[in-house]
């Protein structure tokens, strides 16, 4: 139960950084198919994903500072 | 031999390792080393079966730009989830892991479970099982997707297992938590490293055409390194709370 716990955590531990993850990919796989060169994806890629990161800190130290 | 893999693989281990060693010392010296090892054995079996099964069709099985995808999901989620908490560590914003203080709250947990009796303690050899089984299952994750990634999976072997043998070797000499390990600088180093290593994989699972693969790859860890750390200043400006602000590079 705890190990099963421990995989899905990566999901419910925190759902922000999560969907953050799941859109920076969608967003990157969109520009593809259209055709948007792959450098520019993969650097666009690396700063959606950097987001993800700084939206979800950002979440839980607001939540500690109110 | 991948030094960058096998020295991903040795910092992402070796913090597993040291969470599980703390487990097993705590049932060791309250239920007996015999019950210790019973637990650590049993979760060893387990996670190797789970090796065979996870490992095997990844590596000759399924195409590659599926295993890319796959691998490179798993890396950003632990990767990033790793980088975050370090992050918040870092800044002050989240004690840092104290081994002592989960040393002495498990050790406390025994006791109250009872005396040590003559043969195996079945609460405490399932105590280390949990406790070997769900960090060794982390462990493991990092070894197969960074092994993978990097198309070297043995250089992620050698690396993880130089952690086992080093953790080990400190716990029997020691035989007390290990508190010295700079566990959140660690953390901090393989959340970049899986971050930018998932980042690349999944980008080039999708078709992402990066310039110059290796180089990219550097840039892309570089990028996460140096933002991370900016970030983590401006967080820890914004607290100020200098005094707690403890974590990288110690």
């Amino acid at each position: 139960m705890k190990a099963i716990r421990v995989i899905v955590g990566l999901v419910y531990d925190d759902p922000w950084l999560f969907g953050g993850t799941l859109v920076a990919l969608l967003v990157a796989k969109f520009l593809l198919v259209i055709g948007v060169a792959g450098v520019a994806v993969g650097g666009l890629l690396a700063l959606l994903l950097f987001a993800a990161i700084l939206v979800s800190i950002a979440r839980e130290v607001r939540a500690k500072k109110v | 031999m991948n030094l960058y893999v096998a020295g991903a693989a040795f910092l992402g281990a070796g913090v597993e390792f040291t969470e599980a060693l703390t487990i097993f010392l705590a049932v060791a010296l309250t239920k007996g080393a015999r019950t210790a090892w019973t637990g650590a054995a049993l979760a060893v079996v387990v996670l190797a079966a789970l090796v065979a099964i996870i490992g095997y069709p990844l590596v000759h099985v399924v195409q590659l730009p599926v295993v890319q995808l796959v691998v490179g999901l798993i890396m950003l989620l632990f990767g990033m989830r790793w980088l975050r908490k370090a992050m918040l560590r870092a800044s002050g914003y989240r004690a840092l892991h104290d081994e002592e203080a989960a040393f002495a709250k498990e050790l406390d947990r025994q006791r109250q479970s009872g005396q040590r009796g003559a043969g195996i303690d079945g609460f405490g050899a399932m105590t280390t099982f949990n406790g070997v089984f769900l960090e060794g299952l982390e462990a493991v994750f990092i070894v197969i997707t960074v092994g993978l990634s990097a198309q070297a999976l043995s250089s992620a072997i050698y690396g993880s297992v130089a952690a086992l043998v080093v953790i080990v070797l400190l716990g029997v000499a020691l035989r007390k938590p290990l508190k010295a390990v700079p566990e959140n600088a660690m953390k901090y180093v393989v959340g970049v490293m899986l971050s930018s290593f998932g980042t690349f994989w999944a980008g080039e699972g999708m078709g992402v055409k990066w310039w110059d693969k290796d180089v990219s790859l550097l840039f892309v860890a570089l990028f996460f390194l140096i933002v991370s750390l900016i970030a983590t200043a401006v967080l820890k400006a914004g607290r100020g709370d200098v005094s707690k602000s403890v974590g990288v590079g110690h």
